[in-house]
């Protein structure tokens, strides 16, 4: 004890931060089997729970006002929910068999872009690259159309348990976290729920504002695609809507489905992939604009490399949903270490404040 | 150990006093005019906290988050080694931190063993939100009871002016 009480503040602080970091990993661990759920689970708790607490104070009980969403979600997921999703998982099988069509064209093209670079005494290995691009598509389990295949066999697996899982957040959320904070000793009980509150407001606050930003981007997208006459716009605009959740390569991702459908399809048209360019631009150009300016940028305060930076660590770790997760799960970290660090330095704190 | 207010924290039986603390706070300044069904649910979320005696309740400087009603014992409020005051069961303490977000004004030390619940900003915030009007009544009542202690200390220092 001590040797804590010896330490500068940073230092101490830095230790409760690796403790809170340890335990999170601990908790992230164990919840691994159902974690797509769970997290499913948890954004629709933040979207619910303004609608819970208006019945809540409408004088409805918690439990049945909990109840009442809970049927309200099941038949908002059991009926256009698996509709879509049997669709979508329909094009991918279809995608996944229109493949050595698209590698054709995909030669096709590669051959077009050598020969105009050999022009310039620029040359390309058409083959190697062609490989390479089709085995991250198709081949084995990684193949991109088979994890996509994956993905959607998995949320359709789990849909059954998101609502059950909303339903209990719904109802017992606040009092297991009073229950868990209460545990607090005397000494860290104020900052305990200072630090929650504030990670919960950013949290709820972000995961709001990057709802409303992909449904935006995902409309917006999927009208364009409607306008250039791509087939199935609405899945490829929802696709853009959720591959927009990876910052930065969000826009080449959503790309890729497009151009898949354009190689796909015989007589190759290339003016679609332009077309397809233009509407992901625009959608993008809107979303960078408009949307995050004024929703999402006031929730995660981070510098460009860092954001970055987490992304390409926690997708090599964690995958997609990691480098969904990276700039929250930084944010929160920053709130977290800050809070810590001006709650062992009172004299900063006092600084801060005046 | 099981006297350590900590476990006692963790362990302790279901509460009994949520009654009894729904008509404390009503009695206080802040709550006036606060209906009992809105108190009770604002009570239902406070979590009675046990300190023993000299623990300090928060440093001046310290982060604050909301106020705190007592019990049960008797708290004093302290700036270096001097005390401002003692207070008793029903009193409470703290409340500039449940309108802004700023470091403890004075040191709140445990004089006796002390059962203890604290309104947290948070809460009030939320009932800003979803029950505006009691809300804004609180706000109203903890403005009421900041401009009176201002009116205080005004007068306090006038007088020592007037002594020197």
């Amino acid at each position: 004890m001590w040797l804590i009480n010896s330490m500068p503040s940073s230092m101490k602080a830095l230790l409760c931060f690796t403790c809170v970091l340890i335990i999170t990993s601990i908790m992230i661990w164990l919840l691994n089997p159902v974690i797509i759920p769970v997290l499913a689970s948890l954004v629709l708790y933040v979207c619910l729970l303004p609608l819970h607490d208006w019945l809540t104070n409408l004088g409805w009980r918690r439990d049945l006002s909990a109840l009442a969403i809970l049927l309200l979600m099941m038949f908002m997921l059991l009926v256009p929910g698996s509709l879509l999703l049997g669709a979508f998982n329909e094009q991918a099988i279809l995608w996944q068999s229109k493949a050595s069509t698209a590698g054709q064209s995909l030669n096709q093209l590669l051959e077009v872009i050598s020969k105009q670079l050999a022009q310039w005494q620029f040359h390309m290995e058409v083959e190697q690259i062609k490989a390479n691009i089709l085995s991250a598509f198709t081949s084995g389990e990684g193949g991109l159309l088979s994890s996509l295949s994956n993905v959607v066999m998995s949320v359709s697996s789990s849909l059954l348990l998101v609502p059950f899982i909303t339903f209990f957040l719904l109802r017992d959320f606040e009092s297991l976290r009073n229950k868990l904070l209460d545990a607090l000793p005397n000494k860290h009980y104020e900052l305990g729920w200072l630090i929650y509150f504030k990670v919960a407001n950013q949290t709820q606050g972000y995961v709001r504002a990057v709802l409303i930003q992909q449904s935006i981007l995902a409309l917006v997208a999927s009208i364009g695609f409607w306008i250039a006459g791509f087939e199935s716009p609405v899945i490829l605009g929802l696709i853009a809507g959720v591959l927009g959740l990876i910052p930065y390569v969000g826009p080449a991702l959503g790309l890729i489905p497009p151009f898949y459908l354009v190689l796909a399809n015989q007589p190759v048209n290339y003016d679609a992939m332009y077309a397809a360019v233009l509407v992901i631009g625009m959608a993008y150009l809107i979303d960078n604009l408009l949307v995050i300016p004024l929703i999402v940028a006031r929730f995660a305060n981070l510098h460009p490399l860092v954001a970055l930076l987490s992304i390409i660590i926690f997708g090599n770790f964690f995958g997609i949903l990691g480098m969904i997760a990276a700039i929250p799960s930084l944010a929160i970290a920053n709130i977290v270490y800050s809070q810590l660090l001006l709650s062992f330095n009172p004299k900063k704190f006092r600084a801060l404040i005046a | 150990m099981t006297h350590s207010p900590f476990w006692q924290n963790l362990f302790r039986p279901p509460h009994k006093q949520k009654q009894h603390i729904c008509d404390l706070w009503l009695a206080t300044p802040i709550f006036k005019g606060i209906s009992q069904r809105q108190c009770k649910s604002l009570v239902a979320e406070m979590a009675v906290r046990r300190y023993q005696y000299d623990e300090a309740i928060f440093n001046q400087g310290d982060i604050g988050i909301g106020t705190a009603l007592i019990i049960k014992g008797s708290v004093q409020i302290c700036s270096g080694n001097k005390v401002l005051a003692t207070m008793e069961e029903g009193d409470f303490f703290g409340e500039i931190a449940l309108v802004i977000e700023a470091p403890r004004t004075a040191t709140a030390i445990a004089h006796s063993d002390v059962e203890m619940v604290f309104f947290l900003r948070p809460q009030l915030e939320s009932l800003l939100s979803q029950a505006p009007r009691q809300g804004a009544k609180i706000m109203q009542n903890l403005a009421r009871v900041m401009a009176n202690r201002l009116g205080s200390s005004n007068a306090l220092l006038e007088a020592m002016h007037a002594d020197d």
